[in-house]
């Protein structure tokens, strides 16, 4: 996967576990550091989509993006 | 040991909040200009006071859910991931006193009730914060045609350096209570004491 510093930009691709599986996502926002873990917000899916979900997660929990992406 | 949200708050935001009332000390005279100036800067104070606020409560939010998930069997920890933090309200709009309550309400906590409960102050701030971030609105959407019932709520208030200093100053009370009950409830679930 891309280095951890990379996918800590605005608008990177990354890939999450949802669902039961890895996901494509983009990072919204780096939101410092919580509980001694680094926190991203992340947009799965669609970058235009407005319902699409939007969660916090971990840096350290962040996936290499799917292949198929 | 407070959070880390309210170590932030202490910090970061209140510098950011001290450099605006030193910008206004620096606007001299009792000219016309100067008072043009002045309330622009009281306009942007109470903008900054209701901003800073809400990154207070969302840091807290983020950081009760961290704690909560990380206490999670590993097989919960991505379900309640989404379950606490997708769309909140906080990431969206004001930290109004519902958007405080419907977010920290999925962690099983009634915010409002638990904060009374620690300070007999918090009925009286929770209707400050309400004068806040009305104001703050009709700052950002320059609408100051204000309903009734915002008459009402607001009667007696004004963009002013005075009130811009006691909504920051019972932004500082709700945010310590908040860590406290939020703290407290965390402990609660997990069994330790992070902050």
């Amino acid at each position: 996967m891309a280095s951890k510093k990379a996918s800590l930009e605005p608008g990177s691709k990354v890939g999450v576990y949802h669902g039961g599986r890895i996901v494509v996502a983009f990072v919204v926002e780096d939101r410092g550091v919580f509980g001694g873990q680094r926190i991203v917000r992340v947009h799965v899916g669609d970058w235009d989509d407005p319902e699409a979900l939007e969660f916090e997660l971990p840096v350290d929990e962040l996936e290499p993006v799917p292949a198929a992406a | 040991m407070p959070s880390e949200a309210l170590t932030i708050w202490r910090t970061e935001s209140s510098e950011k909040l001290d450099e605006l009332i030193a910008a206004h000390a620096t606007v001299g005279g009792t000219r016309r200009g100067r008072r043009y100036a002045t309330a622009q800067l009281n306009a942007s104070l109470v903008v900054q006071i209701a901003a800073h606020f809400q990154l207070f409560c969302r840091d807290l939010h983020t950081e009760a859910a961290q704690i909560l998930v990380s206490a999670a069997p590993a097989g919960y920890r991505a379900m309640l991931r989404v379950a606490f933090t997708n769309r909140r309200g906080l990431d969206r709009g004001n930290a109004s006193a519902e958007t405080i309550s419907a977010d920290f309400a999925r962690f099983d906590l009634d915010i409002w009730s638990a904060a009374k409960a620690a300070s007999s102050l918090t009925p009286t701030r929770r209707m400050r914060l309400e004068q806040l971030n009305t104001w703050r609105n009709a700052i950002a959407h320059q609408d100051f045609l204000f309903t009734t019932e915002q008459q009402a709520l607001l009667s007696g208030t004004s963009l002013t350096l005075p009130w811009a200093r006691r909504w920051r100053g019972i932004c500082i009370g709700l945010a310590q209570t908040f860590d406290f009950v939020v703290g407290t409830h965390v402990e609660g679930i997990t069994g330790k004491r992070t902050w």
